[in-house]
């Protein structure tokens, strides 16, 4: 389910750039109710029986058998989680990871092999190894090398240079419109043909209506977030950034530390009454 | 694969499913190099957060 991580990408790197990790819920408007959940439907879309939740909680209905990332990735495109999207020729591959910030990897490993390194402590290198089984990774660490790492399991995977070679099969990356790198016209022309005019996300009208007070301040919050891109200087941005910022780190610690939602809302009020007109 | 390996560490791995698609390939609408590079994508959150070997398992039967 790594891919899901990188969907809103453009929202994930200014969760990095601020250095924040209790950004990402505010970023975040998730059209379906967890990761899990959007990985099941996919499952379903390709017409897969169901075999239960990848992980906790249980899921009957959930179908888990797999990617390949042809499929996905235009899915991903189809429902509208991605602007767009490339395979990446793979001699190139640590260009586009480094540029696009990370990259997907398809590979074939022998499973048995790679839980027992992933297992070890510290973590034995991928290398070289059988080709039965398949996995669907996230590049994220790249060596002159040639060796390098990769995101699964909820954990970082080193491999080497070998495995690069012999066991990683193909490589995608994830594109934003605001991306400067690709010719847009072109590649949008490639992905109609594909895909042809991508409608409203079908999903989207089986998002609950806001539920409370909460969820509509937090909407605000979001929205106050994208006003920042339009203040007139950057040192304007840059206070009124620093002056939310703090605000929302005490309200996202008090929900941390499982207080009531009465005094979240509380300081959430306090931080719209200081900051947000509504 | 080993079933019971697999279910032991509650960790899967799936039949392999390779695909491509030509029209889509990254070299004709982007200009990039080729080449190994080094790079680290991970923003240091292990070394940030006091995370590092967060992903080391541990047996559900040891002490806390």
């Amino acid at each position: 389910m790594f891919w899901l991580l990188r969907i809103r990408r453009r929202r994930s790197l200014r969760m990095s750039k601020t250095g924040q990790v209790s950004f990402a819920g505010l970023f975040f408007s998730p059209t379906f109710p967890s990761l899990g959940a959007a990985y099941c439907q996919y499952g379903r879309d390709q017409g897969e029986a169901p075999t239960g939740a990848p992980v906790p909680p249980a899921t009957p209905d959930c179908a888990d058998d797999g990617v390949d990332n042809a499929t996905l990735m235009g899915w991903l495109y189809k429902n509208k989680f991605i602007d767009g999207y490339v395979e990446v020729p793979l001699d190139q591959l640590d260009w586009y990871a480094q540029t696009f910030k990370g990259i997907v990897l398809g590979l074939v490993i022998d499973g048995d092999k790679c839980i027992t390194d992933f297992q070890a402590s510290p973590k034995v290198p991928w290398d070289t190894m059988g080709k039965d089984d398949g996995h669907d990774t996230l590049g994220i660490i790249t060596h002159a090398d040639g060796s390098g790492a990769l995101v699964t399991w909820g954990g970082v995977q080193p491999y080497t240079l070998g495995f690069r070679q012999n066991n990683i099969t193909d490589a995608w990356v994830i594109l934003d419109s605001e991306d400067p790198y690709p010719d847009w016209t072109a590649l949008s022309a490639a992905l109609t043909a594909l895909h042809g005019v991508v409608g409203p996300d079908p999903y989207s009208a089986s998002i609950p209506a806001k539920e409370s007070f909460l969820e509509e301040v937090l909407d605000k919050v979001r929205t106050e977030f994208h006003g920042l891109e339009e203040s007139k200087t950057f040192e304007a941005a840059e206070k009124r950034a620093k002056e939310l910022e703090q605000g929302l780190h005490k309200a996202m610690g008090l929900a941390l530390s499982r207080e009531s939602e009465q005094l979240i809302l509380k300081v959430l009020q306090q931080i719209v009454k200081a900051y947000i007109k509504i | 694969m080993s079933k019971e390996l697999e279910h032991s560490a509650g960790l899967r791995v799936g039949p392999h499913r390779e695909s491509h698609e030509p029209s889509l390939k990254g070299d004709l609408f982007i200009q990039g190099q080729t080449g190994f590079l080094e790079w680290n994508g991970t923003n240091g959150i292990g070394e940030d957060w006091n995370m590092d070997d967060n992903d080391v398992l541990v047996a559900a039967d040891s002490p806390p």
